[in-house]
């Protein structure tokens, strides 16, 4: 709920352009993080008509765009995002540490797993914790630039916030992307379109957006139910809640507590099986489809990017359908030397996650800075 | 006498209104397909009439005075093996031609008889207020649906009942236009549906039968583009063929103008569509010079609306609506489906009968609708799939994006599940058929065969060439027919005997006829009536009157039912009736293509609410109107555009003839309607 380490400071502190992007870099990774994440759980309940297929789908739907807009606020500030292979590992979720929230959401939301699997209680409570709100209080949380890891999602954007008003004169319109205007009707700039301190009320809006949509900001004493994602961020295409954030649809889910039908799987099917080869074509795509976001948030216009993407939800379902556990990278137990070698990116190195370290690095990565 | 048998094909062959006398034919290939032997032409195109399979182009939709030619449909006669053709397909067969040997005989005349009429003032309603459940429950238990025009007048007598008897006889022949049937062959080669021209069944003339067309007199009627004093005429050509005219897609009503109140069902008024059964009997003679009749089986013919992109296949077309019926209902190829056990897993479906119909139509959508960007790209790559694809590695993967029609609470879920169009009655997203399903998860599955092991023959081609060129999948009424088509008892459930996809007519008896009496009753009522029921007109009466209205209205709508907090806008009837178009005229020099325009604008057409934009807001506006609507069709066929080169693949709307075009252009989907004020 509050950040303990943000109670502590007692000025705001400076931030660099390097700092700022590092962190629009998490927010990206952050983003990324969450869809294979949501859209594996998705994919493994049998009818998609059920109020937890429906709830994930609008969500990752959300998170597309969520993607899309920090790609967009890095490239505002000079950086062109990368895409790196996300590890689902554990119970590490990448630049959230809820040792920093107190009380603990954990509490609450347990047991829980950041592995990737079907849809179930451990992958619920994860969701929960995801997008578990941060209150807004007396206590506003300052942007600390040295500190990689937040308490919540809201916090980690409040930081970005207070870097990225200090750097406001930064701002450049370049490499800016927009495929989802037509899904909110009453969205107003989803793109910078204004250099300096005239582009920087267009990152604080995106910056409230994702924020409300996600996680459902709210003030301090306000029940999340109360929350609604104001008009000007709805869905208006295919949202059947499209005022609830996610937050309000994974609680939903929560306090129902029913599970729909999954899929059997396992997580290392024999070699040659069918749920092997299903793993393997959705690494390949999924690694292909990395590519293609590069190259699309760094003002390319790669052609095959629609037909990777829409493959995606495909190669996933196939995964479930042939009894394996979708899977998008190396086994965690593979090298980065392995991952090189295989001209993959492995995000986060292994000694990084062994220490349990903020893998706020990724390795390799060739992020591009614009003058 | 011989070992062969007869079947007429096209089963079902569909005519088209036009305001011409002129006319070109139906199309003989497959909509959306790639034509065997015409690399580059993708299948639909009509015929050029005279011809055996040139197909049209842009000049040649209308006449020299502008005026939209009528589609015409031929019919022709095939023999078969008398024991080879009880299985489905039964490949082969030899169009009987005259002048052909048949056996030890020659053939010197074709006998053919057809009788169509319109009913559909004498037939139940469609729209009940209140309720959008499935059409066809209001017909179970006994019960029907409220008669249309139980309180409107003709001429002098007032029809208004309190329990309309749908058989009355003053009842019919208020609401009935029959002319009787008419016979063409050798000796008379062209006869019109009209009051002067002597009904003929075969080669008995039938003086007496009483003719009706109640809107038939300028002088008694509101009738802007004529009175429907016919229902089009037949011919034969010079090889024995029939070719079947329709109507001029008028529209009358009784009693002057009356108000088009509703989008399906408006009392008092009538249309010149029609349907009813064809009939064909060889003459052969031997060598001694005697004559022998040969019945040669029956067939069915449809006069339906315009066919506004004739080449853009349905993602569900009529043919996927009787295919699914008859593997379902008469176990039509029990390696696939049979009633005991349902579908065979083990089955192989072919790829490109079976498979790439439905990503080809997928693929086409784009050109009658305004998908997004993406959405774009994604559906020209599920067109872009071969056979040589492993399915897992294509954009169709797992059939993540297929509304599966085994599960019903995937036809309430919009986007990413595809079709992303309206569905039928009581159902708010359209899902393939069943069995279009089945060949889908087929396929996923790596069971399929690259080429069919056995392939249609030329006639069982012309069935399905003539049905994938309709509407399936969202009958709400339809276009071309409806919901009736999946009940069984609208077929002959003996088609082993006498071929697939044959309506189950009521015997004909013209002997019984009675001079003043109207020779034709309510006929077929679903769910009640029983097989070997089906009149001359009762396989369109379900439709909308008069079809004008319903084409108008059918652009884009709101779901039905309605999905919670959806303002979203969805299709209709894309394929067949075309809703936003990418204008020929408009093309670069570069070949660029220019904006999206609706296909029906204009004067008229205009309002703030994109719910109801894309057609005329007073329904009677379509009336005048619809001839003047242009054709999509692919641009190596646009031959109208002097000075500019069509892209070859794509698939461009010429020929309008409304007035001016829209500013600004269409915004792509998704749109909403205007949310409503409070």
């Amino acid at each position: 709920m509050t950040n303990a380490g943000a109670a502590e400071q007692t000025s705001e502190p400076t931030w660099t352009i390097e700092q700022l992007r590092d962190h629009l870099q998490a927010a990206v990774d952050l983003e990324f993080w969450t869809i294979p994440f949501y859209m594996s759980a998705m994919y493994s309940i049998k009818d998609a008509g059920t109020a937890a297929y429906q709830a994930i789908l609008s969500v990752v739907n959300q998170e597309m765009l969520h993607v899309q807009l920090a790609a967009n606020l890095a490239n505002a500030y000079g950086l062109s995002p990368r895409f790196a292979q996300p590890v689902y590992y554990g119970q590490h979720i990448p630049h959230l540490d809820f040792d920093l929230d107190h009380p603990d959401p954990r509490a609450t939301f347990s047991p829980y797993s950041a592995e990737i699997g079907p849809y179930d209680q451990e992958r619920l409570n994860t969701f929960c914790l995801i997008e578990y709100p941060m209150w807004i209080g007396t206590e506003t949380p300052r942007g600390n630039p040295d500190v990689a890891t937040y308490g919540s999602i809201g916090e980690f954007y409040s930081a970005v916030a207070v870097g990225a008003a200090q750097l406001k004169d930064h701002i450049r319109p370049i490499n800016q992307v927009n495929h989802f205007a037509r899904f909110y009707n009453h969205f107003k700039g989803m793109t910078i379109t204004e250099a300096g301190a005239a582009g920087f009320p267009q990152v604080a809006n995106i910056v409230t957006a994702i924020c409300d949509q996600g996680e459902g900001r709210s003030d301090q004493g306000v029940s999340w139910t109360q929350h609604s994602v104001p008009k000007a961020y709805q869905n208006t295409a295919d949202d059947t809640d499209p005022n609830w954030s996610h937050f309000q649809k994974f609680m939903t889910l929560w306090n129902a507590d029913t599970y729909p039908e999954t899929y059997e799987a396992v997580t290392s099917p024999a070699a040659g099986s069918a749920g092997h080869k299903a793993q393997l074509i959705l690494e390949a795509n999924f690694d292909a489809f990395l590519d293609g976001l590069d190259a699309m948030f760094s003002g390319g216009d790669p052609k095959a990017f629609m037909t990777q993407m829409f493959a995606l939800g495909g190669n996933i379902l196939n995964c479930w359908k042939n009894g394996a556990v979708p899977r998008f990278g190396l086994p965690i137990g593979a090298g980065v030397g392995l991952a090189a070698a295989a001209g993959r990116r492995q995000y986060p190195p292994q000694d990084r996650i062994a220490r349990g370290l903020p893998p706020i690095r990724t390795a390799p990565r060739k992020a591009v800075v614009s003058a | 006498m011989t070992s062969s048998v007869f079947r007429i094909h096209p089963a079902i062959g569909f005519a088209r209104v036009g305001d011409s006398e002129e006319y070109y034919l139906a199309p003989e290939t497959m909509a959306g397909m790639p034509v065997p032997g015409k690399p580059g032409l993708t299948g639909g195109l009509p015929v050029k009439p005279g011809t055996e399979d040139e197909p049209i182009t842009a000049s040649d939709l209308r006449d020299a005075d502008g005026r939209l030619k009528r589609q015409a449909a031929r019919f022709r006669v095939f023999a078969y093996p008398a024991d080879g053709a009880a299985a489905y397909p039964a490949g082969g067969g030899t169009e009987v031609k005259l002048g052909d040997r048949v056996g030890d005989k020659t053939v010197v005349d074709i006998i053919w008889t057809v009788h169509v009429a319109n009913k559909k003032g004498n037939a139940y309603v469609l729209d009940v207020p209140g309720y959008d459940g499935s059409i066809i429950e209001r017909y179970a238990d006994g019960r029907t649906p409220p008669l249309r025009n139980v309180q409107s007048e003709v001429g002098q007598t007032s029809l208004t009942v309190q329990v309309p008897n749908v058989n009355d006889p003053e009842r019919v022949k208020a609401w009935t236009t029959d002319p009787g049937p008419r016979a063409v062959g050798r000796d008379l080669r062209k006869a019109a549906f009209d009051a002067a021209t002597e009904a003929r069944a075969g080669t008995t003339a039938l003086p007496g039968y009483t003719k009706l067309f109640p809107a038939g007199d300028p002088n008694t009627v509101y009738a802007p583009r004529g009175a429907i004093d016919t229902l089009g005429h037949i011919e034969t050509d010079d090889q024995g063929r029939l070719i079947v005219l329709g109507g001029y897609g008028r529209a009358c009503s009784v009693n002057g103008y009356q108000v088009l109140g509703s989008d399906v069902d408006n009392d008092g008024w009538f249309d010149d569509t029609s349907d009813g059964p064809v009939t064909a009997t060889l003459v052969l003679q031997g060598a001694d010079g005697a004559l022998v009749h040969v019945d040669a089986g029956q067939a069915w013919v449809v006069t339906a609306d315009p066919a506004y992109a004739p080449q853009i296949l349905n993602t569900v077309s009529l043919w996927d609506e009787l295919y699914d019926t008859f593997v379902r209902s008469f176990d039509l190829q029990p390696e696939l489906y049979t009633r005991q056990d349902g579908y065979k897993r083990d089955y192989a479906p072919s790829f490109p009968d079976h498979v790439e119909p439905v990503f080809k139509a997928a693929s086409l959508q784009e050109w009658t609708t305004n998908l997004p960007g993406m959405a774009r790209q994604a559906h020209r790559m599920v067109g872009e799939i071969s056979a040589k694809d492993d399915p897992a590695r294509t954009i169709m993967a797992g059939l993540a994006f297929v509304r599966d029609p085994n599960l019903p609470t995937q036809s309430n879920l919009g986007a990413p599940l595809m079709p992303l169009g309206l569905g039928d009655s009581g159902k708010a997203f359209l899902s393939p058929t069943y069995t279009q399903y089945f060949f889908l998860e087929q396929w996923d599955k790596g069971r399929f065969e690259a080429e069919p092991s056995r392939p249609l023959g030329a006639g069982e081609r012309l069935d399905r060439a003539a049905l994938s060129a309709c509407l399936g999948g969202r009958f709400s009424p339809g276009i071309d027919l409806t919901f009736t088509v999946r009940q069984p008892d609208v077929y002959q459930m003996d088609w082993w005997e006498v071929g697939p996809f044959r309506i189950a007519a009521r015997p004909l008896s013209y002997s019984r006829a009675v001079p003043g009496q109207p020779f034709l009753t309510g006929g077929y009522v679903p769910l009640n009536s029983g097989h070997d029921t089906v009149e001359p007109g009762d396989m369109t009466k379900f439709m909308s009157v008069p079809w004008h209205t319903d084409y108008n209205s059918c652009a884009t709508h709101p779901t039905s039912p309605s999905v919670r907090n959806i303002t979203t806008l969805y299709w209709s009837w894309p394929a067949q009736r075309p809703v936003h178009v990418r204008v020929a005229a408009e093309v670069q020099p570069d070949g660029e293509l220019g904006p999206y325009r609706y296909s029906v604008r204009g004067t008229g057409t205009g309002d703030p609410d994109p719910a109801n934009q894309g057609r005329y807001q007073d329904r009677g506006q379509i009336i005048p109107n619809w001839s003047s609507i242009g054709v999509v069709l692919q641009g190596s066929a646009i031959d109208t555009v002097p000075g500019k080169a069509m892209p070859p693949n794509a698939f461009l709307e010429a020929e309008s003839r409304l007035d001016g075009l829209p500013d600004p252009a269409v915004e792509p989907w998704p749109m909403n309607e205007l949310e409503p004020t409070v």
